[in-house]
Formats: structure tokens, sequence, C-alpha cells
């Protein structure tokens, strides 16, 4: 009977074990796929990236987090681009190598980032706006930076209320949400809005272009992550009310 | 010296034989009178103590083991020369010489019987004629036998002699094993922080850390665009829905 109780402990030390295995695996993977990458490049390819990393490690911690993560998104939005894409597109997107087919998506994803931050100027005040025009392009991720933190301090309280009233949430959740700590308030933007967002898709169906498998995947995201995902949507939303 | 002290260094002297009662002594009556006996019987007590103070004297360790040993051979000498004595002495035939000497003379009278056999086969062999050599055929032989040499060398052209010793073999490959290792132990040694990447390894020595970034590294223009379009559309959903917010509260305001 000893032995019997045994067992779990030992398969739990063993899956343990299995998942270490794999994820140094996976992590090797990268690796190797890196090498392979790196030993077919040519010389002069070599010494622009090594350049390049050079300029990388003297950015700070903030700044790296920050490249890390518009890459991430870019990514994201790349299979987003190459799942979705027409019949027309796909067969364009066939014809080329894998590199250039990156290449390709790439510059699409950014392209829609760039149209997204084009139409988000109208939204912010104007002073700002000039203000960032003006200023070195080194200063300018500091100066937005300052201004979403004074935003968040200032207009998440009202931005909480504004979302009850559009959830019908009762006064009383409305006062205790605006009283909430500024990371809680900020959490709870981000819930309230999906939830916005998900009635109105209950109500009025999915957006065009949205499929019912690609809902689903999007409903299983953290709200954070949901609206992240949800962005190409809202904005070709946003462009059809305003056309 | 009284009477009283004869009987007093009488009862001493059979105290100290029996070791008992030699406090009781101490108290004699004769000790209050008598300086010359007290100053006795406390150098007694001294010598007394001090023979108490040494250790207790013990035997080697190893005595019994060597007494054993001695009592053991002391034995087997004796038993020795007990078997040796029951020995009667040896008595020699008066005959004895004669007789061996004329069994000696018998055995080399008797024919050989394999002498029977080769003597007629010696006579036949004398019959038949001697066999001729044909001519050529020790040159014949000699490249017939280099030739086979040759084939065999070509098929085994690193082949060990056949008959080289198996411990030589196993020396070498040990040796092989020990100077590969050393190489790469060596090569991992000399910069742990680079990467070496197949054989041009010159100009594929790199940074792990760019390895890990390298996808980065390689979209650097892309990524690294200070467009001021590009920077608005990093601000997260969160900020984004306090400027939709923002803008209702205006329109409606």
């Amino acid at each position: 009977m000893q032995n019997l109780a045994k067992l779990p402990f030992l398969a739990c030390i063993l899956l343990a074990c299995a998942s270490l295995s794999a994820r140094a695996a996976g992590q090797e993977n990268t690796t190797s796929e890196a090498r392979e990458r790196w030993a077919g490049k040519s010389e002069a390819e070599r010494h622009l990236l090594r350049r390049r990393f050079e300029e990388w490690k003297h950015l700070t911690e903030e700044e790296r987090q920050s490249v890390r993560e518009r890459a991430r998104r870019l990514e994201e939005r790349k299979r987003e681009l190459d799942e979705t894409a027409t019949e027309e597109d796909r067969k364009a997107l066939e014809a080329l190598s894998p590199e250039e087919r990156d290449r390709r998506l790439l510059l699409q994803a950014l392209d829609e980032g760039r149209a997204r931050g084009r139409s988000l100027r109208e939204h912010l005040p104007p002073e700002l706006v000039e203000r960032l025009e003006r200023a070195d392009p080194r200063d300018r991720r500091r100066i937005l930076d300052e201004f979403r933190r004074r935003m968040r301090e200032e207009d998440s309280a009202a931005t909480l209320r504004g979302l009850a009233i559009r959830l019908n949430l009762s006064r009383e959740e409305a006062r205790r949400l605006e009283r909430l700590p500024l990371e809680e308030r900020l959490k709870k933007i981000a819930e309230l809005k999906r939830r916005f967002l998900e009635e109105r898709i209950r109500r009025e169906g999915l957006p065009p272009g949205m499929s019912v498998e690609a809902y689903r995947r999007l409903r299983e995201l953290s709200p954070g992550e949901f609206l992240q995902r949800f962005r190409p949507w809202a904005d070709r939303e946003r462009s059809r009310r305003s056309r | 010296m009284s009477a009283s002290c004869d009987e007093f260094r009488r009862s001493l002297a059979e105290a100290l034989s029996s070791r008992e009662n030699r406090r009781e002594l101490g108290w004699h009556e004769h000790l209050l009178g008598c300086a010359a006996c007290r100053d006795l019987f406390q150098a007694e007590e001294v010598l007394d103590q001090l023979l108490a103070s040494l250790p207790e004297p013990r035997l080697p360790r190893d005595l019994a083991r060597r007494i054993l040993v001695l009592l053991d051979r002391e034995r087997a000498r004796e038993a020795l020369e007990d078997l040796l004595d029951r020995d009667p002495a040896p008595v020699v035939p008066p005959d004895l010489a004669d007789r061996v000497l004329g069994r000696l003379s018998a055995e080399r009278a008797a024919p050989d019987p394999r002498r029977a056999i080769e003597g007629p086969l010696h006579r036949l062999l004398g019959v038949l004629p001697e066999p001729a050599i044909p001519a050529g055929l020790v040159q014949r032989v000699l490249s017939g036998l280099e030739g086979e040499r040759t084939v065999a060398q070509r098929a085994r052209p690193f082949a060990l002699p056949r008959r080289a010793p198996r411990t030589l073999v196993v020396v070498l490959a040990a040796g092989l094993l020990v100077a590969l290792s050393l190489l790469f132990w060596k090569r991992r040694g000399d910069d742990p922080g680079r990467t070496t990447v197949g054989p041009n390894a010159e100009f594929l020595e790199v940074d792990p850390e760019l390895l890990a970034d390298l996808e980065l590294l390689e979209d650097w223009e892309l990524l690294m665009q200070e467009d001021l379009d590009l920077l608005l559309d990093d601000l997260d959903p969160v900020d984004l829905a306090i400027l939709e917010n923002r803008a209702v509260e205006e329109d409606e305001g």
C-alpha cells in the first residue's frame, strides 16, 4: 500500500522532469534555428547585425521591453494576416520565399499599425500631437509615457463610470469601482470594456471578417489580450462608421 | 624500641600483607605515644598511596598468542621426534644390487616391437626414385604469394597486423578517445560566452545573446522606426479605452 501511495508522487516527479526536458529542448531548438540562420548569412550581414546588437545593448531595459512588445504584437498580427488572407493574397504569398513572405506580412502589419496610429491622433489633445511632432524622435516615447501616466490618473475613474453606465451597472457598483486603487481601476477598465464588446457582439453579431472560430479563440484570452487582438476589427468598425 | 613497638610493627606487617584493617590500625593507641612508629606508619601510608597512583600493570597484548605459538612448535617437535623414535631402522637385503642389475640386463636383451615395423618401411622407401623439383617452381610460388599479399593490403589498408596484441588496440582506442575529449573541452573552455558554429569557426563566432535576439535584429530597421504614428500604435488598449471615453464625454458635453 505504501508503494501505491508513492505512485502519484513519482508521477509528479516524472512529469516535472519531462516538462523541464521539453522546455530545454524547445529553447535548444530556438537557438539551433537561430544558429542555422546565422550560419547562412554573409559576412557583411553578420557585421550589420553585430552593429545593431551593439546599439541594442545600449538601450535602456524599458526601451528594449517596448521594442519586444512591438515585435510580439507585429508577430501576432502577421500570423492573423496569414490566416485570414483572401484567396488572391494567399496565392501571392505562396509564390514568395519564406523570408520574402515574412517581410511582406511584416510590412503589411506595420502599415496597419501606422494607419491606426494616424487615426488615434484625432483622439489626442492637439497640443500633445504638436509637441510630439516637434520633439526629437528619441524623446517622443518619454513624452507619450508622461501623458499616459497623467491621463490614467486623471481619467480612469471617469472611464469606469462611463462603462458602468453603458453596461447598466448600479450606481453603488460604479462608485465602488471609481474608488479602487489605480492599478485595480485599470484592470477593471479592461474587464468592463471586454464585457461591453461581448454584449454588443451578442446583440449585433460578429464584426465583418471575424469567424466564429476566431471569436472563440479570442474569448479564451485575458481581458487585456482580448482587447489587443480585437483592435483590427474595432479599427475597421470605427473607420466604417466615420465614413 | 619497646615491646609495644614490636607488637605494633607486627600488626602493621600483617595489615600490609593482607591489605586490610589499615585504617583501624592508624588509631592504634601506641601511635599516640611513639613518634618513631607514627613516622613509620605515615611513610607506609605515603608509599601505599604512591603505589595506588601507579597504573595497573598489564600483560603485552600479543603475549598469549606468542605463548600459544611457542607451545605449538614445542608440541610439533615432540610429535616428530616421537614418530621418528617409533620408526625402525631400515634393513637392506644383501642381494638387492644383484637383483636390480639382472633385471636391467634382461630388459636390454628383449626385441623392440617398433623396430620390427620400421625395418621394412625403410627398405621400401629406399626402392622409390628421388622426387624431381619442377624448374621455376620457387619463383612461381613466390610471385603468387606476393600477389595475394597485395590484394589483402588493398582490401584492408589500415588493418593492424594479425598478431597485434589486443592491449595495443585497447590502448590506441583509449588514447583516441582521450584526445578527442581534450579537444572538445578545450574548445568549450576557450571562451564559454561564445558559440562556434559550423566549419568556418573564425567567422561564425557569435554571442548567445545576439542569437537570442536575432529575429529582432533582423527586423531592426522596421521595428526601430521612429515614426510617430507607429509610436501611437503602441498605446495600451486600456489607454485607448480612456481616450475613447474622453472623446465620448467631449461629444456629449
